[in-house]
């Protein structure tokens, strides 16, 4: 049985990446550095993100069946590929913690007037751990299954502000300079690089030919209104989006609206929550499977309670805040090691894939050997498989008992 | 044992989860029992400090249906402080509950708080993570204290959103909104103006036996009323808690509001008289967090005009004398506006134009001489010397205001924020030739495109 997931699921999962950050606490970031021209800070770090997203969809159908581990271990090596892996790992781990502080942000500041620390955290914690024991196909279908929703959501987060909104405000571009645009850029990185989902994700998507059709389509609708998105933030507030750290709230405050649709607003805002607890399950699950795959853990249970512990160090125990959070994800040298890293990945993905061009073919032995993921075995054929074997080799396989492998691909 | 945790982890989870927080929850009191809902806020500054008022709901268990703010369930409490911060935490003391602000619709200022820079008071609220509703801002003539205690006193939704009183003002005065992203957005903005509504609190005319706790027996200051005559029950609305009716035109009428009483039959005079909040149109303009000039009569008219979003308003003239006029007072309401603007430099020199086309409706001929030709609804009445009239009285409230704005300085039309947005290097340059840049209005030529036509 396959558990690979779709190419509009990888879609899917890409613009819930692509949506987790953007919309609560980092739009008054940005703010803070680019003032009325935060639309175009975002342009910009979301343009270079889809020249990557390009870069990676030509390496995914380069190396349809090969993880990206597999990958830089057979060009690099192992140790290459531990630490590229370990590196992801912090990075979904962070961004994760990230997502945690602006949930219990939301919490505290539209839902309850103060709410309990513990009984806030505790079942997240729970929720977050049964979350990182799924897979991708889980969170594929789930993603799938609220995107209509999710769409819903955020459209009207986007258009009910924006019919009230005095578009004019954006005006002039580049008031305060070009340097400070492009200073948000490099402060606000970490936000970007949502395409490096896709390396979790390699070699688990049924890479059909439209598959990359499909992805580029969901990426463009969701950057577009990401982009619109902070056009109506900066509309609406302009030089005073400074002071709206709650930025997915305040904006349907300012419309009057809203106090008519009371209803409305407030299944707004449900869905929102699924949202974010979509993206906080996501980003760890990531976490969860490079760091499965860095250390090959037999037992899933492993990395989901070191997650869990490395969580509770950082959130409960070292009481990290939301701004002390945003204070070392915007400093200097934090923002140019993720820059680094974000342009690194697919770079080193490239190299590899050239390097290895004609010779990553799977062969038998490393699917009988199961040197190669079992998401793999339905799509091996003989034309694609280099025949290493000799007739003797196979006359011994042919005497051995069968296999796990041969029971498994027997019952599929 | 494992294979059983195995078999129903969610389960076992969900009851792990439950058995674990059951006892924190179990024991904690209601919310309600510790967060005091408060509705609306009046800040004073008195000699021991910082005044702050609040209306808060308290729950009437004896009353089936809930519904806050009705027969008298909102309470007014008041605290001083050092700064507002300091305020609230004696109010804390004082109610014994935390005042929850996510339901405070209206923030009360007194006047005098615009002596200094009123953002120093409202800083407080813009921080908060408390003040979830954007809430709308207002002055006080007198006291804030004052207004909360009336907007306590009155019956049915106003006294829970004193800011229902404001529901009219985008359309009839104003024409901005005046919450507090919405001031701050302007104060912060290059022209650094903003407006806010004036209230009031009078008399209604009618006397209260039965006075709330709440309700403050101050006496009123006289002067606001003095300014326009009393109208009393003359905006009764059938039924509905929502009655208001502002209007531009304040040299003839008063606004007065009233909410429905259940006991109508006021007491013959045993009561005092029943205070109610005024909305009589008037604004004021601040710049840098100081008023520098308040907004009435034709000068609001001529706001009204100038602005694109207000669609209505009237346009009185007197001693008109035509067939079928004899030295009459005409009242003409706007039925139909359309503003636009645009400005553009000339010779180096900022021009802005205002397009107005109006279409007028004759509403009321006051005349002392009957004439039956007067009663005709089928004719246009927006002709000849009628028409110049109009044109007068339009032109004459609309170069009032502008000699206001000029002479404080106050850039009520954001004509900074238009050419800074549209004409960016133009205006850079002109700011660069003059010695004072903030003197830059009084070097704008206002130009006026204005019809008018009849409406049969």
């Amino acid at each position: 049985m396959t558990k690979k997931i779709t190419g509009i699921q990888c879609g899917l999962l890409l613009c819930l990446t692509t949506i987790s950050l953007k919309f609560l606490a980092f739009p008054s970031v940005f703010a803070n550095y680019a003032g009325k021209d935060v639309y175009f800070s975002v342009l910009i770090g979301l343009m270079l993100d889809f020249s990557f997203v390009l870069i990676m969809l030509w390496v995914l159908k380069q190396n349809p069946h090969l993880t990206f581990f597999e990958l830089i271990k057979r060009a690099f090596g192992k140790v290459v590929a531990s630490v590229l892996l370990v590196c992801l790992f912090l990075y979904f781990f962070f961004r994760g913690v990230l997502v945690v502080k602006e949930i219990h942000n939301y919490f505290n500041e539209t839902l309850f007037e103060n709410i309990e620390w513990l009984m806030f955290v505790i079942p997240l914690f729970a929720l977050i751990a049964f979350m990182m024991l799924k897979d991708f196909r889980t969170f594929g279908r789930t993603v799938q299954f609220f995107m209509p929703l999710i769409a819903l959501a955020l459209l009207f987060t986007i258009l009910v502000p924006a019919s009230e909104a005095d578009f004019s405000n954006i005006l002039p571009v580049f008031e305060y300079g070009v340097k400070n645009t492009f200073n948000a850029v490099l402060r606000c990185s970490f936000i970007f690089g949502d395409y490096l989902i896709l390396f979790v994700l390699m070699g688990k998507i049924k890479f059909t030919p439209d598959a990359p059709k499909k992805v580029l389509t969901c990426v463009v609708i969701t950057y577009t209104l990401v982009i619109l998105f902070y056009i109506v933030f900066a509309s609406v507030f302009g030089d005073v989006g400074i002071n709206h750290s709650l930025a997915l709230s305040d904006l349907l405050l300012y419309t009057s609206i809203i106090t008519e649709t009371g209803t409305i607003n407030w299944i707004n805002i449900i869905i929102w929550l699924i949202i974010l607890f979509l993206e906080v399950g996501l980003m760890f699950l990531s976490a969860s499977k490079t760091l499965t795959e860095a250390f090959n853990f037999k037992n899933r249970y492993i990395p989901t309670v070191l997650i869990c512990v490395l969580l509770f160090i950082s959130i409960v125990y070292l009481y990290l805040n939301l701004i002390r959070a945003i204070e070392i994800v915007t400093s200097l040298w934090f923002s140019i090691s993720v820059i680094a890293f974000q342009v690194m990945l697919p770079i080193l993905s490239v190299i590899a894939t050239l390097k290895l061009r004609g010779k990553n073919k799977v062969t038998l032995r490393q699917v009988y050997n199961q040197s190669v993921v079992k998401y793999q075995l339905t799509n091996i054929v003989p034309s694609n498989c280099k025949t290493v074997f000799s007739n003797k080799k196979i006359k011994q396989v042919k005497n051995k008992k069968p296999s796990k492998i041969n029971k498994e691909v027997q019952n599929a | 044992m494992l294979k059983f945790i195995k078999r129903h982890r969610l389960v076992v989870t969900f009851l792990c989860v439950a058995i674990l927080l059951t006892p924190f929850s179990i024991s904690k009191p209601a919310e309600s029992d510790r967060m005091a809902v408060v509705t609306s806020v009046g800040i004073d500054k008195t000699e021991q400090g910082i005044e702050v008022s609040v209306n808060t709901i308290v729950p009437n268990s004896g009353q089936a249906g809930g519904g806050g703010g009705t027969d008298g369930t909102v309470k007014t409490v008041s605290a001083t402080g050092t700064n507002v911060s300091t305020a609230f935490a004696n109010i804390t003391l004082v109610l014994g509950k935390f005042p929850g602000l996510a339901h405070c619709d209206s923030i009360i200022l007194n006047k005098n708080l615009f002596e200094e820079n009123v953002l120093e008071y409202l800083d407080f609220f813009i921080r908060t993570n408390n003040l979830t509703s954007n809430a709308a801002i207002m002055v006080a003539q007198n006291t804030a204290k004052e207004v909360v205690e009336t907007a306590a006193s009155q019956k049915g939704l106003r006294a829970v959103s004193v800011s229902e009183i404001l529901l009219l003002n985008t359309e009839y005065a104003l024409s901005k909104a005046s919450n507090i992203d919405e001031f701050y957005l302007n104060t912060f903005s290059p022209s650094k103006t903003s407006m806010l509504p004036l209230i009031t609190v009078g008399d209604s005319g009618k006397s209260n036996p039965d006075v709330d706790g709440g309700v403050a027996q101050t006496a009123l200051n006289t002067n606001a009323d003095k300014s326009v005559q009393s109208d009393s029950g003359s905006s009764q609305s059938s039924g509905s808690s929502k009655s208001l009716k502002s209007g531009a035109n304040n040299s003839a009428k008063n606004n007065s509001t009233s909410t429905p009483q259940k006991a109508e039959e006021s007491g013959s005079g045993n009561g005092s008289p029943e205070k109610i909040i005024k909305n009589e149109g008037k604004g004021v303009i601040v710049k840098n967090g100081k008023i520098v000039a308040t907004i009435i009569g034709d000068e609001m008219n001529g706001l009204n005009l100038l602005s694109l979003d207000t669609k209505r308003g009237h346009i009185q003239i007197k001693n008109v004398n035509t067939p079928e006029f004899s030295n009459a007072n005409l009242t003409f309401e706007i039925f139909n506006k359309k503003t636009s603007y645009s400005g553009k430099f000339v010779n180096g020199k900022p021009v802005f134009d205002f397009d107005i086309d109006l279409v007028l409706k004759l509403e009321e001929a006051t005349q002392k001489t009957s004439n039956i030709k007067a009663l005709t609804t089928t004719k246009n009445y927006v002709e000849g010397v009628v028409k110049t009239k109009l044109y007068q009285t339009a032109e004459n409230s609309i170069s009032k205001l502008i000699n206001t704005a000029k002479a404080n300085n106050a850039d009520v039309f954001e004509i900074y924020d238009y050419f800074n947005k549209f004409h960016n290097s133009e205006w850079k340059q002109f700011l660069n030739t003059l010695e004072n840049k903030d003197d830059y209005l009084n070097y704008v030529t206002f130009t006026l495109s204005l019809k008018l036509q009849g409406k049969i």
